[in-house]
């Protein structure tokens, strides 16, 4: 009985000093990583309002106070908006118009111009966007970044993106041109004039991050309180965009390039997702 | 006796470092804490903006009772009121006509709303009369949800679930369209050209 009582002290003072070291390790800071602290290519460029009606505020970057939008002032990639109840605002990202409706929260995640070509990515924290892309002269890559899909986009006019946590997101395109969403494992669906597609339960979604780790999130773009309900609700981050023609299991993308000779990917190169499902994309295989 | 005094020793080591609760070790190098600045004097309550509010409650795990006063208070007085004070929103909902439902005018602020006390609150300010069970027994939570999630103001699931931040301001954007939609107008859509367009653009 003794025995056993020495050999349970000697378990916890090795479990205390086991706690001590590992306690250190968490202490240290964590290392960056890697290609965080790349910088896109291209110059920065503003975008400008055009219409502001109701409560709309803006900050140049996280930790920065909220401040009320004026007409006519610039925002520069990396500003968040937030709008009230039935308060709406136009941003003129110089190759698109972009209308930000009520109770919505968006980030300019990039605006840059590149040579003869506009990038743009606008993350849809919460809320509904309306766009419009122009094709004329300058070469657009225009992206929706929403927590469930990509939106990609090129000379097209009325696209409608919107989310809503619990409610899921929503897609719509009203008149001429194409679009094409990309969910978060790299499946592609094109739009076209007139459809609109929904995900209202994000089930699939739920069930891979309740199964795996949550892919590739990208912590730039939220604080900490917004990176704590997406963690608590198992919704994965939004994304940085994807190609629509990168890595990811069972799409035909010979099609979609038929169906879509216009669409060029010219973003970042897309998060490598591990396919251990031998392109089944209906969850992992059961092992017992 | 010996053992049991081995195993105290062993334990007050543990109980001192924090380590039965998995609390951060502190580093050797770390620097002592400094003494706290004196707390500054309470400031006069600011109220916080309706664009503030929706924001802040997109990211809140579950909707109170005072989050839903508030965002229905904005939503009937189409955003002249702020809501702010519960007792006060309280009282303008039982102007409105929406109170009393049964459970919001006797909720404390604190207490999560489910999906079907939701339902009900969103069936009596938009008018809704529903089907025939909700109009032989009024709009109680399970024919209520039933209804606006028909009405896609609401995602289905069952009446007594929770209702996320999020989702809480998903309905009033959506109970927002419809009452639009109910008095024959559109919400603006988006109008112009960018200041890159090519001249004579459509």
């Amino acid at each position: 009985m003794n025995r056993a009582m020495l050999a349970l002290a000697c378990t916890l003072v090795a479990v205390s000093l086991s706690a001590r070291v590992l306690g250190g390790d968490a202490a240290a800071p964590p290392a960056p990583a890697a290609g965080q602290d790349q910088e896109p290519p291209g110059e920065k460029i503003p975008a400008t309002v055009k219409t502001v009606e109701g409560t709309v505020e803006t900050r140049p970057s996280v930790g920065q106070p909220w401040v009320a939008v004026q007409v006519g002032q610039q925002l520069a990639e990396g500003a968040d908006l937030r709008t009230g109840f039935r308060a709406r605002c136009v941003l003129d990202l110089s190759d698109s118009l972009v209308q930000v409706d009520p109770l919505t929260v968006v980030r300019i995640g990039g605006l840059r111009k590149d040579g003869g070509t506009v990038h743009t990515r606008l993350i849809i924290k919460q809320g509904n966007t309306q766009a419009d892309v122009e094709k004329g002269r300058i070469k657009s890559d225009f992206a929706i970044v929403t927590p469930s899909a990509t939106l990609s986009v090129r000379g097209t006019r009325g696209i409608r993106a919107g989310h809503f946590q619990g409610l899921g997101s929503n897609f719509q395109l009203l008149h001429a041109g194409s679009i094409l969403l990309t969910g978060p494992l790299g499946h592609a669906t094109p739009l076209a004039p007139g459809q609109q597609t929904n995900n209202p339960g994000l089930s699939a979604m739920n069930f891979l991050s309740q199964q795996h780790q949550n892919p590739a999130m990208d912590n730039r773009g939220l604080e900490q309180m917004e990176q704590n309900a997406c963690n608590r609700h198992n919704n994965p981050m939004p994304l940085p965009p994807v190609s629509p023609l990168g890595s990811g299991p069972t799409q035909n993308l010979g099609s979609l390039q038929q169906e879509m000779p216009g669409l060029v990917y010219t973003g970042p190169p897309a998060p490598v997702i591990p396919d251990n499902n031998h392109g089944n994309d209906h969850g992992p295989e059961y092992e017992p | 006796m010996r053992a049991r005094l081995l195993c105290a020793l062993a334990v007050i080591p543990l109980a001192w470092q924090g380590a039965w609760a998995g609390e951060a070790q502190p580093t050797p190098a770390a620097p002592a804490p400094a003494p706290a600045a004196p707390a500054p004097a309470p400031a006069a309550a600011e109220v916080s903006t309706d664009a503030q509010f929706f924001a802040e409650l997109g990211y809140k795990d579950v909707a109170l009772a005072s989050d839903v006063a508030r965002a229905l208070v904005i939503f009937t007085s189409e955003g002249a009121e702020s809501g702010a004070d519960f007792e006060a929103a309280r009282a303008y909902l039982h102007t409105k006509g929406v109170l009393p439902d049964g459970w919001l005018d006797k909720a404390r602020p604190e207490d999560p709303i489910d999906k079907g006390h939701l339902a009900t609150l969103v069936c009596r300010t938009l008018g809704i009369k529903g089907g025939l069970m909700m109009r032989l027994l009024g709009p109680v939570p399970r024919y209520a949800l039933a209804e606006c999630v028909y009405l896609e103001l609401m995602a289905r699931g069952a009446d007594y679930c929770h209702v996320a931040g999020g989702e809480l301001v998903g309905v009033i954007d959506r109970a927002d369209r419809f009452r639009l939609a109910q008095a024959g107008k559109k919400p603006p859509e988006l109008e112009g050209q960018p200041s890159g367009a090519p001249e004579g653009a459509p």
